[in-house]
Protein backbone atom coordinates (compact mmCIF):
# COMPACT_ATOMS: atom_id res chain seq x y z
CA UNK A 1 0.00 0.00 0.00
CA UNK A 2 1.31 3.60 -0.89
CA UNK A 3 2.00 5.40 2.30
CA UNK A 4 0.44 8.28 0.34
CA UNK A 5 -2.91 7.10 0.27
CA UNK A 6 -2.76 6.05 4.06
CA UNK A 7 -1.71 9.54 4.65
CA UNK A 8 -4.81 11.21 2.57
CA UNK A 9 -6.96 8.52 4.69
CA UNK A 10 -5.56 9.75 7.75
CA UNK A 11 -6.49 13.65 7.11
CA UNK A 12 -9.67 12.57 6.11
CA UNK A 13 -9.84 10.78 9.49
CA UNK A 14 -8.91 14.23 10.93
CA UNK A 15 -11.57 15.99 8.46
CA UNK A 16 -14.36 13.93 9.77
CA UNK A 17 -12.99 14.26 13.85
CA UNK A 18 -13.89 17.97 13.72
CA UNK A 19 -16.72 18.29 11.10
CA UNK A 20 -18.72 15.24 13.23
CA UNK A 21 -19.83 15.61 16.41
CA UNK A 22 -22.81 15.74 18.93
CA UNK A 23 -23.37 19.47 17.83
CA UNK A 24 -24.29 20.04 14.24
CA UNK A 25 -21.69 22.82 13.23
CA UNK A 26 -23.19 24.99 10.52
CA UNK A 27 -19.53 24.71 8.57
CA UNK A 28 -21.18 26.75 5.77
CA UNK A 29 -21.68 29.80 8.12
CA UNK A 30 -18.53 29.60 10.09
CA UNK A 31 -16.40 29.44 7.83
CA UNK A 32 -17.72 32.29 5.15
CA UNK A 33 -18.13 34.59 8.78
CA UNK A 34 -14.58 33.70 9.34
CA UNK A 35 -13.52 34.27 5.65
CA UNK A 36 -15.62 37.80 5.19
CA UNK A 37 -15.58 38.76 8.83
CA UNK A 38 -18.74 38.52 9.56
CA UNK A 39 -20.48 37.63 12.97
CA UNK A 40 -19.01 34.27 13.87
CA UNK A 41 -21.19 31.78 15.75
CA UNK A 42 -19.43 31.82 19.15
CA UNK A 43 -20.23 28.60 20.29
CA UNK A 44 -19.62 26.67 17.19
CA UNK A 45 -15.98 28.42 17.04
CA UNK A 46 -15.37 27.33 20.19
CA UNK A 47 -16.32 24.02 20.08
CA UNK A 48 -14.04 23.63 16.82
CA UNK A 49 -11.29 25.58 18.54
CA UNK A 50 -11.12 24.67 22.13
CA UNK A 51 -12.40 21.12 21.95
CA UNK A 52 -12.46 19.45 18.63
CA UNK A 53 -9.17 20.82 17.28
CA UNK A 54 -7.39 19.94 19.70
CA UNK A 55 -8.82 16.26 20.96
CA UNK A 56 -8.63 15.80 16.41
CA UNK A 57 -4.48 16.95 16.84
CA UNK A 58 -3.74 15.14 19.96
CA UNK A 59 -5.09 12.01 18.89
CA UNK A 60 -3.33 12.09 15.69
CA UNK A 61 -0.12 13.49 17.14
CA UNK A 62 0.22 10.51 19.86
CA UNK A 63 -0.55 8.37 17.57
CA UNK A 64 2.42 8.89 15.28
CA UNK A 65 4.42 9.84 18.22
CA UNK A 66 3.72 6.28 19.97
CA UNK A 67 4.06 4.03 16.46
CA UNK A 68 7.75 5.91 15.93
CA UNK A 69 8.52 5.08 19.42
CA UNK A 70 7.22 1.52 19.02
CA UNK A 71 9.51 1.46 16.32
CA UNK A 72 12.42 2.79 17.84
CA UNK A 73 12.34 0.25 20.63
CA UNK A 74 11.54 -2.37 18.61
CA UNK A 75 14.72 -1.84 17.10
CA UNK A 76 16.87 -0.83 19.93
CA UNK A 77 15.60 -3.89 21.65
CA UNK A 78 15.82 -6.26 18.13
CA UNK A 79 12.54 -7.88 19.65
CA UNK A 80 9.67 -7.54 17.53
CA UNK A 81 7.34 -7.66 20.88
CA UNK A 82 8.92 -4.19 22.42
CA UNK A 83 6.92 -1.27 22.89
CA UNK A 84 7.21 1.42 25.45
CA UNK A 85 4.05 -0.12 27.33
CA UNK A 86 5.25 -3.64 27.39
CA UNK A 87 8.47 -2.29 28.77
CA UNK A 88 7.03 -0.91 31.79
CA UNK A 89 7.62 3.06 30.50
CA UNK A 90 4.38 3.79 30.94
CA UNK A 91 4.17 2.07 34.40
CA UNK A 92 6.76 4.45 35.65
CA UNK A 93 4.18 7.34 34.11
CA UNK A 94 1.65 5.83 36.03
CA UNK A 95 3.76 5.92 39.02
CA UNK A 96 4.72 9.65 38.76
CA UNK A 97 1.31 10.27 38.46
CA UNK A 98 -0.61 7.53 41.38
CA UNK A 99 2.19 9.46 43.79
CA UNK A 100 1.63 13.52 42.51
CA UNK A 101 -2.41 12.55 42.42
CA UNK A 102 -2.67 10.07 45.55
CA UNK A 103 -0.25 11.54 47.96
CA UNK A 104 -1.03 15.16 47.01
CA UNK A 105 2.47 16.05 45.77
CA UNK A 106 2.53 18.95 44.82
CA UNK A 107 3.60 18.45 41.36
CA UNK A 108 1.93 18.67 37.86
CA UNK A 109 0.81 15.22 36.68
CA UNK A 110 2.57 16.14 33.49
CA UNK A 111 5.82 16.12 35.58
CA UNK A 112 5.62 13.46 37.47
CA UNK A 113 5.00 11.36 34.66
CA UNK A 114 7.84 12.36 32.71
CA UNK A 115 9.53 12.36 35.45
CA UNK A 116 8.47 8.50 36.07
CA UNK A 117 8.80 7.16 32.81
CA UNK A 118 12.12 8.63 32.57
CA UNK A 119 13.53 6.92 35.20
CA UNK A 120 12.32 3.61 34.53
CA UNK A 121 13.49 4.09 30.98
CA UNK A 122 16.71 4.59 32.70
CA UNK A 123 16.87 1.43 34.52
CA UNK A 124 15.84 -0.22 31.91
CA UNK A 125 19.06 1.25 29.92
CA UNK A 126 21.03 0.41 32.82
CA UNK A 127 19.77 -3.70 32.32
CA UNK A 128 19.87 -3.75 28.62
CA UNK A 129 23.45 -3.31 28.78
CA UNK A 130 24.20 -5.67 31.34
CA UNK A 131 21.53 -8.35 29.83
CA UNK A 132 22.98 -8.96 26.01
CA UNK A 133 19.54 -10.88 25.55
CA UNK A 134 16.82 -8.98 24.45
CA UNK A 135 14.47 -11.66 25.81
CA UNK A 136 15.82 -10.83 29.46
CA UNK A 137 15.49 -7.05 28.88
CA UNK A 138 12.20 -7.10 28.17
CA UNK A 139 11.16 -9.48 31.39
CA UNK A 140 13.03 -6.76 33.23
CA UNK A 141 10.90 -4.31 31.96
CA UNK A 142 8.03 -6.82 32.78
CA UNK A 143 9.11 -7.24 36.67
CA UNK A 144 9.50 -3.31 36.22
CA UNK A 145 5.65 -2.74 35.88
CA UNK A 146 4.77 -5.66 38.00
CA UNK A 147 6.52 -3.87 40.66
CA UNK A 148 5.41 -0.33 39.88
CA UNK A 149 1.54 -2.02 39.81
CA UNK A 150 2.13 -2.88 43.17
CA UNK A 151 3.69 0.10 44.57
CA UNK A 152 0.51 1.74 42.99
CA UNK A 153 -2.44 -0.74 44.53
CA UNK A 154 -0.35 0.29 47.88
CA UNK A 155 -1.00 4.00 47.47
CA UNK A 156 -4.60 3.19 46.10
CA UNK A 157 -5.41 1.53 49.26
CA UNK A 158 -5.04 4.43 51.38
CA UNK A 159 -5.73 7.18 49.00
CA UNK A 160 -9.17 9.33 49.22
CA UNK A 161 -11.83 8.20 47.33
CA UNK A 162 -11.55 11.35 44.59
CA UNK A 163 -8.05 11.27 44.48
CA UNK A 164 -8.63 7.58 43.27
CA UNK A 165 -11.02 8.43 41.07
CA UNK A 166 -8.99 10.75 39.34
CA UNK A 167 -6.22 8.35 38.90
CA UNK A 168 -8.86 5.83 37.64
CA UNK A 169 -10.19 7.63 34.80
CA UNK A 170 -6.50 9.09 34.00
CA UNK A 171 -5.29 4.88 33.75
CA UNK A 172 -8.33 5.05 31.22
CA UNK A 173 -6.93 6.94 28.61
CA UNK A 174 -8.20 9.64 27.13
CA UNK A 175 -7.61 12.60 24.22
CA UNK A 176 -10.43 14.18 24.72
CA UNK A 177 -8.72 15.99 27.77
CA UNK A 178 -6.18 17.91 26.03
CA UNK A 179 -6.05 21.96 25.59
CA UNK A 180 -5.01 23.71 22.65
CA UNK A 181 -1.98 24.39 24.35
CA UNK A 182 -1.34 20.63 24.94
CA UNK A 183 -2.28 19.54 21.63
CA UNK A 184 0.07 22.25 20.15
CA UNK A 185 3.14 20.48 22.39
CA UNK A 186 2.61 16.77 20.99
CA UNK A 187 2.73 18.75 17.65
CA UNK A 188 5.72 20.47 18.31
CA UNK A 189 6.82 16.99 19.85
CA UNK A 190 6.04 15.12 16.65
CA UNK A 191 8.45 17.71 14.36
CA UNK A 192 11.51 16.63 17.02
CA UNK A 193 11.07 13.39 16.89
CA UNK A 194 10.05 12.90 13.59
CA UNK A 195 13.42 15.24 12.43
CA UNK A 196 15.55 13.00 14.86
CA UNK A 197 14.37 10.09 13.65
CA UNK A 198 15.18 10.54 9.65
CA UNK A 199 18.64 12.08 11.24
CA UNK A 200 19.01 9.10 12.69
CA UNK A 201 17.75 6.53 10.36
CA UNK A 202 20.65 5.00 8.95
CA UNK A 203 22.04 4.45 12.32
CA UNK A 204 19.23 2.71 12.97
CA UNK A 205 19.32 0.53 10.07
CA UNK A 206 22.74 -0.49 11.41
CA UNK A 207 21.57 -0.95 14.68
CA UNK A 208 19.31 -4.00 13.17
CA UNK A 209 22.36 -5.79 12.21
CA UNK A 210 23.89 -5.95 15.48
CA UNK A 211 25.29 -3.73 18.29
CA UNK A 212 29.32 -5.22 17.82
CA UNK A 213 28.63 -4.38 13.55
CA UNK A 214 26.73 -1.43 13.90
CA UNK A 215 29.59 0.23 16.12
CA UNK A 216 32.21 -0.85 13.66
CA UNK A 217 30.33 0.64 11.00
CA UNK A 218 30.48 3.86 12.66
CA UNK A 219 27.19 4.23 15.02
CA UNK A 220 28.59 5.93 18.65
CA UNK A 221 27.25 3.11 20.69
CA UNK A 222 26.71 5.70 24.09
CA UNK A 223 25.50 8.30 22.05
CA UNK A 224 22.31 6.83 20.22
CA UNK A 225 21.60 4.99 23.57
CA UNK A 226 21.67 8.78 25.73
CA UNK A 227 19.93 10.13 22.36
CA UNK A 228 16.88 7.26 22.55
CA UNK A 229 16.76 7.21 26.12
CA UNK A 230 16.14 10.93 26.46
CA UNK A 231 13.57 11.17 24.02
CA UNK A 232 11.56 8.61 24.58
CA UNK A 233 11.42 9.39 28.48
CA UNK A 234 10.62 13.37 27.30
CA UNK A 235 7.83 12.17 25.16
CA UNK A 236 6.40 9.25 26.87
CA UNK A 237 5.92 11.79 29.56
CA UNK A 238 4.44 14.14 27.94
CA UNK A 239 1.92 12.05 25.96
CA UNK A 240 1.59 9.84 28.84
CA UNK A 241 0.38 13.04 30.95
CA UNK A 242 -1.15 14.45 28.30
CA UNK A 243 -3.77 11.20 27.74
CA UNK A 244 -2.99 8.74 30.59
CA UNK A 245 -1.14 5.59 29.37
CA UNK A 246 -1.76 4.43 26.22
CA UNK A 247 -1.51 0.67 25.64
CA UNK A 248 -0.84 -0.93 22.25
CA UNK A 249 -0.77 1.87 20.09
CA UNK A 250 3.55 1.96 19.91
CA UNK A 251 3.41 -1.66 19.68
CA UNK A 252 1.20 -2.79 17.38
CA UNK A 253 1.30 0.47 14.93
CA UNK A 254 4.61 -1.03 13.07
CA UNK A 255 3.66 -3.90 12.60
CA UNK A 256 0.11 -2.80 11.05
CA UNK A 257 2.94 -0.82 8.30
CA UNK A 258 5.33 -4.22 7.87
CA UNK A 259 2.05 -5.86 6.87
CA UNK A 260 0.71 -3.77 4.21
CA UNK A 261 3.99 -2.05 3.14
CA UNK A 262 7.28 -4.46 2.29
CA UNK A 263 9.92 -1.49 2.85
CA UNK A 264 12.12 -2.10 5.82
CA UNK A 265 14.58 0.69 5.98
CA UNK A 266 14.09 2.85 8.59
CA UNK A 267 13.46 6.03 6.32
CA UNK A 268 10.04 4.49 4.99
CA UNK A 269 9.11 3.13 8.12
CA UNK A 270 9.45 6.29 10.17
CA UNK A 271 6.91 7.84 7.04
CA UNK A 272 4.63 5.08 7.23
CA UNK A 273 4.55 4.22 10.80
CA UNK A 274 3.88 7.84 11.17
CA UNK A 275 0.60 8.73 9.19
CA UNK A 276 -0.49 5.01 10.48
CA UNK A 277 -0.06 6.02 14.04
CA UNK A 278 -2.00 9.06 13.56
CA UNK A 279 -4.78 7.11 11.37
CA UNK A 280 -5.16 4.29 14.20
CA UNK A 281 -5.39 6.97 17.05
CA UNK A 282 -7.93 8.92 15.18
CA UNK A 283 -10.02 5.62 14.45
CA UNK A 284 -10.01 4.40 18.12
CA UNK A 285 -10.65 7.97 19.32
CA UNK A 286 -13.71 8.22 16.75
CA UNK A 287 -14.92 4.76 18.47
CA UNK A 288 -14.43 6.14 21.75
CA UNK A 289 -16.88 9.29 20.72
CA UNK A 290 -19.53 7.23 18.55
CA UNK A 291 -19.82 4.99 21.76
CA UNK A 292 -19.92 8.03 23.81
CA UNK A 293 -22.87 9.46 21.35
CA UNK A 294 -24.63 5.70 22.23
CA UNK A 295 -24.43 6.91 25.81
CA UNK A 296 -22.33 3.89 25.66
CA UNK A 297 -18.61 5.70 26.99
CA UNK A 298 -16.21 3.25 26.07
CA UNK A 299 -12.38 4.07 27.73
CA UNK A 300 -10.09 5.02 25.15
CA UNK A 301 -7.60 2.18 26.64
CA UNK A 302 -10.46 -0.21 25.97
CA UNK A 303 -10.86 0.53 22.43
CA UNK A 304 -7.29 0.37 21.94
CA UNK A 305 -6.85 -3.21 23.28
CA UNK A 306 -9.59 -4.50 21.55
CA UNK A 307 -8.06 -3.25 18.18
CA UNK A 308 -4.59 -3.65 19.48
CA UNK A 309 -4.16 -7.13 21.36
CA UNK A 310 -5.49 -9.27 17.77
CA UNK A 311 -2.84 -7.54 16.04
CA UNK A 312 0.15 -8.58 18.47
CA UNK A 313 -1.57 -11.95 18.66
CA UNK A 314 -1.31 -12.13 14.94
CA UNK A 315 2.61 -11.29 15.16
CA UNK A 316 2.82 -14.15 17.47
CA UNK A 317 1.12 -16.69 15.45
CA UNK A 318 2.91 -15.79 11.86
CA UNK A 319 6.12 -14.70 13.65
CA UNK A 320 7.90 -14.04 10.21
CA UNK A 321 11.98 -13.29 9.79
CA UNK A 322 11.43 -10.17 8.34
CA UNK A 323 10.32 -8.08 11.32
CA UNK A 324 12.78 -5.61 11.16
CA UNK B 1 48.74 0.49 6.46
CA UNK B 2 50.33 -1.90 8.45
CA UNK B 3 48.50 -2.52 12.02
CA UNK B 4 50.47 -2.39 15.04
CA UNK B 5 49.89 -3.38 18.33
CA UNK B 6 52.15 -1.75 21.17
CA UNK B 7 51.83 -3.22 24.74
CA UNK B 8 48.50 -3.98 24.07
CA UNK B 9 46.11 -5.87 26.97
CA UNK B 10 42.65 -7.25 25.92
CA UNK B 11 39.96 -8.25 28.35
CA UNK B 12 37.20 -7.17 30.45
CA UNK B 13 38.63 -6.11 33.89
CA UNK B 14 41.61 -8.58 33.97
CA UNK B 15 43.62 -9.17 30.85
CA UNK B 16 43.36 -12.64 28.90
CA UNK B 17 46.72 -12.22 27.53
CA UNK B 18 50.02 -11.19 28.46
CA UNK B 19 51.02 -7.66 26.43
CA UNK B 20 50.73 -8.42 22.88
CA UNK B 21 53.68 -5.93 20.45
CA UNK B 22 53.03 -6.83 17.11
CA UNK B 23 52.62 -5.52 13.37
CA UNK B 24 50.71 -7.34 11.07
CA UNK B 25 51.69 -6.86 7.73
CA UNK B 26 48.94 -4.65 5.00
CA UNK B 27 48.29 -7.18 2.07
CA UNK B 28 48.28 -9.99 4.07
CA UNK B 29 46.34 -12.26 5.48
CA UNK B 30 46.83 -12.94 9.14
CA UNK B 31 45.18 -16.04 11.05
CA UNK B 32 44.73 -16.30 14.97
CA UNK B 33 44.30 -19.75 16.19
CA UNK B 34 43.37 -20.79 19.56
CA UNK B 35 41.27 -22.82 21.91
CA UNK B 36 38.17 -21.28 22.90
CA UNK B 37 37.95 -19.02 25.72
CA UNK B 38 41.51 -17.61 24.47
CA UNK B 39 40.43 -14.01 23.76
CA UNK B 40 40.25 -14.66 20.34
CA UNK B 41 37.03 -12.60 20.00
CA UNK B 42 37.91 -10.19 22.67
CA UNK B 43 41.12 -9.57 20.82
CA UNK B 44 39.06 -8.70 17.66
CA UNK B 45 36.40 -6.71 19.29
CA UNK B 46 39.57 -4.58 20.88
CA UNK B 47 41.63 -3.94 17.53
CA UNK B 48 37.99 -3.24 15.59
CA UNK B 49 38.11 -0.61 18.36
CA UNK B 50 34.60 -1.71 20.01
CA UNK B 51 36.47 -2.53 23.23
CA UNK B 52 39.14 -0.64 24.54
CA UNK B 53 42.22 -2.13 25.46
CA UNK B 54 43.01 -2.52 29.05
CA UNK B 55 46.62 -1.27 28.00
CA UNK B 56 48.69 -0.60 24.91
CA UNK B 57 47.75 1.02 22.07
CA UNK B 58 46.62 -0.14 18.66
CA UNK B 59 47.36 2.04 15.12
CA UNK B 60 47.43 1.81 11.54
CA UNK B 61 50.90 3.34 10.16
CA UNK B 62 49.52 5.47 7.14
CA UNK B 63 52.72 7.46 5.52
CA UNK B 64 54.25 9.86 7.93
CA UNK B 65 51.20 9.55 10.51
CA UNK B 66 49.59 6.84 12.43
CA UNK B 67 45.74 6.64 13.23
CA UNK B 68 44.27 5.03 16.38
CA UNK B 69 41.71 2.40 17.35
CA UNK B 70 39.96 5.02 19.74
CA UNK B 71 39.77 7.46 16.69
CA UNK B 72 36.43 5.83 15.84
CA UNK B 73 35.33 7.57 12.90
CA UNK B 74 38.70 7.24 10.88
CA UNK B 75 38.85 4.02 11.96
CA UNK B 76 35.82 2.57 10.32
CA UNK B 77 37.14 3.89 7.22
CA UNK B 78 40.11 1.47 7.11
CA UNK B 79 38.61 -1.60 9.51
CA UNK B 80 35.70 -3.29 8.65
CA UNK B 81 34.11 -6.45 10.52
CA UNK B 82 32.32 -9.62 9.59
CA UNK B 83 30.50 -11.42 12.70
CA UNK B 84 30.64 -14.99 12.87
CA UNK B 85 27.10 -15.24 12.55
CA UNK B 86 25.35 -12.87 9.57
CA UNK B 87 22.62 -11.29 11.38
CA UNK B 88 18.86 -12.77 12.49
CA UNK B 89 15.63 -10.98 11.18
CA UNK B 90 16.82 -8.65 9.18
CA UNK B 91 14.17 -6.89 7.11
CA UNK B 92 16.32 -4.83 4.70
CA UNK B 93 16.92 -5.93 1.07
CA UNK B 94 20.62 -6.83 0.58
CA UNK B 95 20.80 -3.91 -1.92
CA UNK B 96 19.68 -1.88 1.40
CA UNK B 97 22.51 -3.72 3.79
CA UNK B 98 25.04 -3.22 0.80
CA UNK B 99 24.08 0.50 0.58
CA UNK B 100 24.46 1.21 4.36
CA UNK B 101 28.23 1.27 3.68
CA UNK B 102 28.65 2.02 -0.03
CA UNK B 103 27.66 2.15 -3.39
CA UNK B 104 26.07 -1.76 -3.97
CA UNK B 105 26.67 -1.75 -7.75
CA UNK B 106 30.57 -1.68 -6.83
CA UNK B 107 29.96 -4.47 -4.66
CA UNK B 108 27.71 -6.55 -7.88
CA UNK B 109 30.54 -5.98 -9.84
CA UNK B 110 33.12 -7.42 -7.85
CA UNK B 111 30.96 -10.15 -6.79
CA UNK B 112 28.39 -10.80 -9.07
CA UNK B 113 27.16 -13.87 -7.07
CA UNK B 114 25.43 -10.93 -5.39
CA UNK B 115 23.32 -9.98 -8.46
CA UNK B 116 19.99 -12.20 -8.23
CA UNK B 117 19.65 -11.50 -4.13
CA UNK B 118 19.79 -7.87 -4.41
CA UNK B 119 15.93 -7.46 -3.94
CA UNK B 120 15.74 -9.97 -1.35
CA UNK B 121 15.26 -9.82 2.38
CA UNK B 122 18.39 -10.57 4.18
CA UNK B 123 16.63 -12.66 6.54
CA UNK B 124 15.26 -14.77 3.27
CA UNK B 125 19.54 -15.90 2.59
CA UNK B 126 20.91 -19.01 3.79
CA UNK B 127 23.51 -18.31 5.92
CA UNK B 128 25.90 -18.86 3.36
CA UNK B 129 24.64 -16.58 1.36
CA UNK B 130 24.16 -13.75 4.26
CA UNK B 131 27.92 -14.02 5.02
CA UNK B 132 28.71 -13.61 1.67
CA UNK B 133 26.68 -9.94 1.78
CA UNK B 134 27.91 -9.16 4.94
CA UNK B 135 31.76 -9.69 3.50
CA UNK B 136 30.61 -7.96 0.60
CA UNK B 137 29.73 -5.06 2.75
CA UNK B 138 32.73 -5.27 4.71
CA UNK B 139 34.87 -4.99 1.58
CA UNK B 140 32.87 -1.56 0.41
CA UNK B 141 33.08 0.18 4.04
CA UNK B 142 36.98 -0.82 3.67
CA UNK B 143 39.71 -1.50 0.87
CA UNK B 144 42.35 -2.51 3.59
CA UNK B 145 41.64 -4.09 7.00
CA UNK B 146 38.83 -7.06 6.98
CA UNK B 147 38.86 -8.31 10.36
CA UNK B 148 36.45 -11.83 10.69
CA UNK B 149 35.55 -13.84 13.94
CA UNK B 150 35.16 -17.65 12.69
CA UNK B 151 33.46 -16.47 9.42
CA UNK B 152 33.49 -20.07 8.03
CA UNK B 153 32.01 -21.49 11.58
CA UNK B 154 28.07 -21.56 9.95
CA UNK B 155 29.02 -22.51 6.59
CA UNK B 156 29.01 -25.21 4.57
CA UNK B 157 31.78 -26.55 2.57
CA UNK B 158 29.97 -24.49 -0.76
CA UNK B 159 29.67 -21.50 1.60
CA UNK B 160 33.48 -21.55 3.04
CA UNK B 161 34.93 -22.16 -0.70
CA UNK B 162 32.83 -18.67 -1.45
CA UNK B 163 33.99 -17.32 1.53
CA UNK B 164 37.88 -17.94 1.01
CA UNK B 165 37.27 -16.33 -2.79
CA UNK B 166 35.58 -13.72 -1.65
CA UNK B 167 38.78 -13.07 0.90
CA UNK B 168 41.45 -13.97 -1.88
CA UNK B 169 39.96 -11.37 -4.02
CA UNK B 170 40.25 -9.00 -1.69
CA UNK B 171 44.04 -9.78 -0.74
CA UNK B 172 44.52 -9.30 -4.82
CA UNK B 173 43.25 -5.96 -4.24
CA UNK B 174 46.04 -5.41 -1.94
CA UNK B 175 43.33 -5.35 1.05
CA UNK B 176 44.47 -7.03 4.10
CA UNK B 177 42.57 -9.61 6.20
CA UNK B 178 42.64 -10.59 9.70
CA UNK B 179 40.89 -13.62 11.05
CA UNK B 180 40.09 -15.56 13.91
CA UNK B 181 39.38 -19.30 13.28
CA UNK B 182 38.97 -22.66 13.70
CA UNK B 183 39.20 -23.74 10.22
CA UNK B 184 42.30 -25.22 9.66
CA UNK B 185 41.78 -27.38 6.58
CA UNK B 186 40.26 -23.69 4.84
CA UNK B 187 43.55 -22.28 6.33
CA UNK B 188 45.66 -24.70 4.82
CA UNK B 189 44.61 -25.15 1.52
CA UNK B 190 44.72 -21.04 1.39
CA UNK B 191 48.17 -21.14 2.01
CA UNK B 192 48.86 -23.56 -0.37
CA UNK B 193 47.10 -21.66 -3.17
CA UNK B 194 48.07 -18.07 -2.12
CA UNK B 195 50.61 -16.48 -4.56
CA UNK B 196 53.99 -15.73 -2.81
CA UNK B 197 54.37 -12.18 -2.38
CA UNK B 198 50.54 -12.15 -0.09
CA UNK B 199 52.58 -14.98 1.76
CA UNK B 200 55.23 -13.37 2.35
CA UNK B 201 53.40 -10.68 4.46
CA UNK B 202 50.55 -13.23 5.63
CA UNK B 203 51.24 -14.83 9.21
CA UNK B 204 49.84 -17.54 11.36
CA UNK B 205 49.43 -17.40 15.79
CA UNK B 206 48.24 -19.18 18.01
CA UNK B 207 46.29 -16.85 20.39
CA UNK B 208 47.24 -17.95 24.45
CA UNK B 209 47.11 -16.47 27.77
CA UNK B 210 51.16 -16.19 27.04
CA UNK B 211 50.78 -14.32 23.91
CA UNK B 212 50.49 -14.48 20.16
CA UNK B 213 53.10 -17.36 19.31
CA UNK B 214 54.13 -17.39 15.18
CA UNK B 215 53.66 -20.16 13.14
CA UNK B 216 55.41 -21.42 10.23
CA UNK B 217 52.88 -20.05 7.03
CA UNK B 218 54.27 -23.59 5.03
CA UNK B 219 53.14 -25.26 8.52
CA UNK B 220 51.61 -28.82 7.85
CA UNK B 221 47.60 -29.41 8.64
CA UNK B 222 49.04 -31.74 11.58
CA UNK B 223 51.40 -28.84 12.84
CA UNK B 224 48.23 -26.90 12.74
CA UNK B 225 46.12 -29.15 14.90
CA UNK B 226 48.88 -29.80 16.94
CA UNK B 227 49.54 -25.83 17.71
CA UNK B 228 45.94 -25.58 18.45
CA UNK B 229 45.67 -28.74 21.02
Amino acid sequence: MKTRLVFLLMLLALGLHVALGEVDIAWGELLGALLTGGEVNEMHATIVKEVRMPRAITAMTSGTLLGWLGLLMQTWFRNPLAGPGVLGITSGGSLGVALAVLLGWALPAWMAAAVGCFAVLLLIGVGARRFVSPVTTLVFGLMISYAVSAVVTVLQSSATAEALQTFVFWGMGTFGKASFLQAMSCMTLQVLLGMWMMRRAQWLDMWTLGEDLAQTMGVPKARLHLEILSLTGLILGVVTSVCGPLAFLGLATPHVYRFFHPKRGHMDAIQGIGVWGGLLALLADGAVRWTDSMAMHWPLNAVLAILGAPVVLAVLWKRTHDWS
Amino acid sequence: MNLILNNVNVGHKHPLTGPLTMSFGAGGMHVVLGANGTGKTTLLRTVLGVQAPLAGHITLDEGAGSLNANDHRAWEKHVAFVPSMPPKDVGLTVAEVLSLSGPWQEAVSHHPQLGPWLNQRLSTLSDGQAQQVMVARAMLQSNHWLMLDEPTAFLDVRGQRHLWGMLTAHLNRSGSVMMATHDLRGVHRWMQEAPADVLEVSSIHVLSSSGLSPLASDASLDALEVALG
